[in-house]
């Protein structure tokens, strides 16, 4: 009779538990959804957004088990039951919110054909033969990809190359390509010079910077560079993994000069070592990177960079990714009236003259870092030039919103760069 | 009387195709984890995927109302339906987990503790979901099990 007593306690004390860890889930899931659909100029939800926004589906199915868990654990004839119509009320609500990403890819989808059409015509998918097209993702999103993962692809990697031992740092990058012969893939041995992320101050390449990715591009024939630049060291700490060799008092200068050094030695040294097609190159990089793929890429035959990059590669693309379009003042010395050069030249959309290269933008519609301003002036700058700037919007994406590749945004992203990539090689 | 005959048709009917989209779903699942490649198939795959995660959090919810807690097996079922829901808990946790350490390690046994994460928090849910709904339909014929008898 005892261990019976005993018995039923415990089995109260679990349900109290399981009640309590199911309304903290609630409240979680309130906050998280807060941060989903609003934008608060906060740096810890700003952090928190680079997430949240990217795996909603699961939150999603968070929410399901634990309202039954909650209406299960809750009696019918309590509080004449208004306690478990609140709880089905919450519940729902939260599942319904956090879906909205999710039935918002064909947004994305029609924008991104509508901006495919004005730049390639409207037969544009014609001109991508089926051979290449067999490499390609068959469609722009698909549920298993997010729920169980985009999966590495087999690809060469070497990590940590050394290329720039000066100034007191060391950079490294590492270089993903095709295993086997490159000419049948789609790629043909283009490059892809990729720039990370991170305000200038943190960051780094491999773990910051959409590895996956770079795994999936080698596959289709891509030498993808993903390199390190000269950070400013501001005193600060972040969340994002930096190491300290890459950090100094570096301006923008400096940066653009490191991979200023980087593409002469592409053009002496790397393009040999891995059968790099030097006649076809694009240049990617988020958030701080997108702003220094817009610098080196409008400003590569710019004369104010004049000597700064080889003349031996031919810039097919860029892909600058939320970008900012404009030069922050802590990185160039004085400010803009008494250093107005460095600061227009620093700023991407003021490079844009009719000789640039076809640009793509990833940009998402809930970015509180980047507003989406900044992309429609590079856009409107290189189409008042003639040139083709194609900008794909995401609802409900935050900055950084493209790190886990299999999500809502990435799939469909990763759908059109690599056939922007196969039509501009 | 008539509403609690439908609603045992309901349940039924909602075990038998749970048990036959967990069971597709489990089979394409590991046909997609040993050939990770993109097909239509797979496409279909997703969502009955989806759709089974929620045919069992209905049929989870239908058997809380008609269970009859008092009798043993409806006591047993509503035991496994506490349990297929805290482990469908844990194992989205380990599909999310799993999913942001594979996007973010590019090699070596973090990169498999991530993989390990995604198949067993897809195995487990699913599993359970299969086993859950077979119990219930077994068991839907059984005298006392239910409050609709």
């Amino acid at each position: 009779m005892h261990g019976l007593l005993n018995k039923s306690k415990k089995v109260k004390y679990v349900k109290q538990f399981l009640r309590l860890l199911c309304y903290l889930t609630f409240l979680v899931g309130i906050i998280f959804t807060i941060v989903l659909l609003f934008p608060i100029k906060n740096s810890l939800i700003i952090s928190m957004s680079y997430f949240i926004t990217q795996i909603t589906g699961f939150l999603m199915f968070l929410y399901i088990p634990t309202t039954l868990l909650l209406l299960k654990l809750t009696h019918k004839n309590r509080f004449k039951n208004w306690n478990r119509i609140s709880i089905l009320v919450i519940g729902l609500l939260l599942t319904v919110l956090n879906a909205l990403p999710l039935m918002s890819v064909p947004v994305s989808i029609q924008t991104a054909e509508t901006e495919f059409s004005v730049a390639y015509g409207e037969n544009w998918r014609s001109d991508i033969p089926q051979r290449v097209n067999n490499y390609f993702l068959p469609t722009q999103f698909n549920l298993y990809n997010y729920f169980l993962g985009f999966p590495h692809r087999d690809c060469n990697v070497e990590t940590d190359v050394l290329y720039y031992d000066a100034d007191g740092i060391r950079l490294y990058f590492d270089v993903y390509y095709p295993k086997g012969v490159y000419s049948d893939l789609p790629g043909n041995g283009s490059v892809i010079i990729k720039l990370h992320g991170g305000s200038w101050q943190y960051g780094d390449k491999s773990l910051g910077n959409v590895l996956v990715l770079n795994k999936y591009l080698a596959t289709q024939g891509y030498i993808v560079f993903d390199i390190q630049y000269g950070l400013f060291d501001s005193g600060g700490s972040s969340f994002i993994p930096t190491p300290d060799y890459v950090k100094g008092n570096f301006t923008l200068h400096d940066m653009v000069y490191q991979i200023g050094t980087f593409t002469k030695l592409l053009e002496t040294t790397y393009a040999d070592r891995y059968n790099a097609n030097l006649n076809s190159i694009f240049i990617m990089g988020g958030s701080a990177g997108g702003q220094l793929t817009g610098v080196i890429g409008l400003g590569y035959n710019d004369p104010y960079f004049s000597g700064n990059f080889s003349n031996a590669l031919t810039i097919k693309g860029i892909i600058p990714i939320y970008p900012p379009d404009f030069a922050p003042s802590f990185l160039l010395p004085g400010d803009p009236l008494s250093n107005p050069l460095a600061f227009e030249k620093f700023t991407p959309s003021n490079l844009a003259d009719p000789s640039d290269p076809p640009t793509l933008i990833f940009q998402g519609l809930r970015d509180d870092l980047v507003s989406i301003d900044n992309a429609e002036r590079i856009r409107s700058s290189l189409n008042d030039e003639g040139v083709d700037c194609i900008v794909l919007t995401f609802p409900f994406a935050a900055h950084a919103s493209d790190l886990i590749v299999g999500n809502t945004y990435s799939q469909v992203w990763l759908y059109y760069l690599e056939r922007f990539l196969y039509l501009e090689h | 009387m008539k509403k609690e005959k439908y609603c045992k048709v309901v349940i039924k009917y909602v075990s038998k195709l749970g048990i036959f989209l967990s069971a597709f779903s489990l089979s394409l699942g590991i046909i997609y984890f040993f050939l990770p490649t993109n097909s239509i198939l797979y496409d279909l795959f997703g969502f009955v995927l989806i759709f089974s995660w929620l045919l069992n959090g209905a049929l989870v919810y239908f058997t809380d109302i008609y269970l009859n807690k008092n009798f043993h097996i409806g006591k047993q079922i509503n035991r496994l339906s506490y349990y297929y829901l805290a482990l469908f808990i844990a194992s989205i946790l380990l599909l999310v987990f799993g999913i942001i350490f594979s996007a973010f390690i590019i090699s070596g046994p973090l990169l498999v503790l991530g993989n390990i994460m995604i198949v067993s928090g897809f195995l487990i849910t699913n599993l359970y979901g299969f086993h859950f709904c077979i119990v219930t339909f077994t068991n839907i014929d059984n005298r006392g099990a239910w409050t609709f008898e």
